[in-house]
């Protein structure tokens, strides 16, 4: 007896062998760059490139340069940190939270994304570090050791402590996730070198991996746990970013919707750029049958999702800051959406709750041109998101003598700028140097190729 | 004088092949032998009749002592270490300290179950083990019986042959 299941599309289109699988994914790596690549690779480096000497001249000269004043103490650095925290939390999303649910397609799009995530930490990272005005005595301010000042400890009751601890392990553990994962690809990559120098990287870097059904068995328990390990720890990593505004007692950030709020609006920023880089990446490298039309759908939804989600935590915000009859709360909402930075929270609604709209229909859910132009909507929005929060809490504060208008200053653009530029350096260089899909996961999910007797079992 | 130790290996073509082939070869008794797979093949580990993985519970006590880790550094330092009052306010704030605890338990947890997992269980990196085939991380699927005596290598040959593996040949090492 048949048991009748809903037509599933193909995770893979076209009739393709599983050395086809290998030839294609290996193929960016194996060829010369295009000139395509050449020209954005160029262009992003020298955006990375100004952004950090810009970086220079502001520690040379004083963190001043950048649009931070009293009392808008936390400025660009605050918002773009937040940003690209956000950014990475679709990648774990993507490589632990529905591997766990078994969804198959994650299969073709879990390498890139997780890759997405480890430079948008890095990212992340350098702001916090920059902020700090002298980076160079970060280590000392930032993590506990021993030391020989007296005995002088970092304060673990404070969240901003919580988030150092946070960020370096979220980024510590997608690294080691994203190698494990990438070990028996880099072994594809090695057996297929013929180049002595390339054969002696990907070698060392395989670890020597042979494929031995003994190993296998380890390894998939081993990614099991890695994956159960991720997925709390993504939702800890957004909660407590979150935490370093709502502990604090300021109107506007001292909410308890604050941390699934957060995780909400990460996941949706970071589907949005999941989906503009692989629109991008499907098309240089030639990965439509890996990367479908399917995928990319399946994506919008849940950038519709995760768009509801937030959308529903705006308004929760601004009835609770009512209910609440707390004055200085309902000040502040209104300031939000009345205020100086109206431009801000409109440009923030606009590209965050009404342009997923759009995505409740399949034929535009399926349509490449206007899901690229939505999810830099998206990104722009999340960005404005981190603003809104950040400025018109502190702009306004309890005494309006203080009150002033921040304005971001060239400095911060530049800075701003130049960590797109360093995220798509790294990311174009890694679509050079290593398997965009995982080879091992997709050809698992293929129909079974063996000569006799061969089932589908995928 | 003992006989060098060989292998030999014949490949199959898909998951469903090369896992009736281990059934097979798991029924003959070797001491010694391996099934090699461009991916994880799922019921190999009943083929093969391989034992699941101590793995777990090198994470759970690598997790034990994250959360151990944390408890000491957090409660020490501000207990012994460095106290402060603040205001009157308790010492041990065990509160503002459960993000950290959450943190390295996942932190020592994570990173000792993939270095345990590659050094400890599957003795990597090695680098001097044979690649028997270079499409084994391509589309091979291979089955490897190490034999010690060379008298031995053509009935394994034969055997394989029967179980119809493709191209076998025989490999001077050992597995």
């Amino acid at each position: 007896m048949s048991v009748p299941a809903l037509k599933e599309e193909a995770l893979v289109q076209g009739t393709k062998t599983y050395a086809d699988v290998s030839n294609e994914v290996c193929l960016p790596l194996e060829s010369f760059p295009t000139k395509k690549w050449w020209v954005v690779f160029l262009l992003s480096l020298t955006v990375m490139t100004s952004g950090f000497a810009m970086i220079g001249y502001m520690i040379y000269a004083g963190t001043g340069l950048s649009g931070i004043q009293q009392p808008v103490g936390w400025g660009m650095m605050i918002i773009t940190f937040v940003f690209w925290i956000g950014i990475g939390h679709a990648g774990t999303l993507i490589s632990a939270i529905l591997f766990l649910f078994r969804q198959k397609w994650r299969t073709a799009i879990n390498r890139s994304a997780e890759a997405m995530t480890i430079f948008a930490v890095m990212c992340a990272g350098v702001f916090p570090l920059i902020h700090t005005g002298r980076p160079w005595y970060s280590f000392y301010w930032l993590f506990p050791y021993p030391n020989t000042m007296g005995p002088l400890w970092v304060n673990f009751r404070s969240p901003l402590l919580w988030d150092v601890f946070a960020v370096s392990t979220y980024f510590t553990i997608s690294a080691v996730f994203w190698y494990t994962g990438l070990v028996p690809d880099i072994a594809t990559v090695r057996d297929r070198c013929v180049n002595p120098i390339r054969k002696k990287i990907y070698t060392i870097l395989s670890l020597g991996w042979r494929g031995s059904s003994r190993g296998w068995s380890h390894y998939e328990i081993a990614y099991w746990i890695l994956a159960g390990l991720s997925t709390p720890l993504v939702l800890s990593v957004h909660t407590i970013v979150s935490f370093d505004f709502a502990v604090s007692i300021i109107p506007g950030w001292h909410t308890t919707i604050f941390p699934p709020y957060f995780v909400a609006g990460a996941i949706f920023s970071g589907f949005a750029m999941v989906v503009t880089l692989l629109v991008i990446a499907r098309e240089v490298f030639n990965l439509k049958e890996y990367i479908t039309i399917g995928h990319l759908d399946s994506m919008n939804k849940i950038i519709l999702a995760t768009g509801m989600l937030v959308g529903l935590a705006y308004g929760t915000e601004f009835f609770i800051a009512w209910y609440s009859g707390v004055p200085y709360e309902r000040f502040i909402f209104v300031q939000r959406a009345l205020g100086p930075y109206a431009w801000a929270y409109w440009t923030m609604i606009t590209c965050n709750v009404i342009s997923p709209q759009f995505f409740w229909f399949k034929s535009l859910r399926r349509n490449i041109p206007l899901m690229f132009v939505l999810s830099i909507f998206v990104n722009i929005g999340m960005w404005f998101e981190r603003f809104v929060i950040v400025v018109t809490s502190l702009a306004n504060d309890y005494l309006p003598s203080s009150w002033n208008y921040f304005r971001l200053s060239l400095w911060d653009y530049g800075v701003l700028l130049g960590s797109f530029g360093m995220f798509f350096t790294l990311f174009l260089l890694f679509c050079r140097l290593l398997p965009t899909i995982s080879m091992a996961e997709v050809k698992a999910i293929m129909p079974d190729q063996s000569k006799t007797g061969g089932h589908h079992h995928g | 004088m003992a006989d060098q130790k060989q292998v030999v290996v014949g490949y199959y073509f898909g998951p469903h092949d090369i896992m009736e082939a281990a059934r097979k070869v798991k029924g003959r008794g070797f001491k010694q032998w391996d099934t090699f797979t461009p991916f994880p093949v799922h019921g190999m580990d009943d083929a093969m009749g391989i034992q699941r993985t101590k793995l777990p519970y090198v994470s759970f006590m690598a997790g034990a002592a994250g959360l151990s880790a944390a408890i000491g550094l957090e409660v020490w330092t501000h207990l012994f270490s460095w106290p402060i009052n603040i205001g009157g306010k308790s010492l041990l704030a065990i509160p503002a300290y459960i993000p950290i605890f959450f943190e390295l338990t996942v932190l020592f947890a994570g990173v000792t179950t993939a270095l345990a997992m590659f050094t400890l269980f599957l003795k990597l990196p090695n680098y001097k083990k044979p690649i028997f085939h270079k499409d084994i991380t391509n589309d091979r699927f291979a089955v490897a019986i190490e034999v010690s005596r060379d008298e031995e290598v053509e009935s394994v040959k034969k055997f394989l042959k029967e179980i119809q593996a493709q191209d076998i040949h025989a490999v001077a090492g050992k597995l």
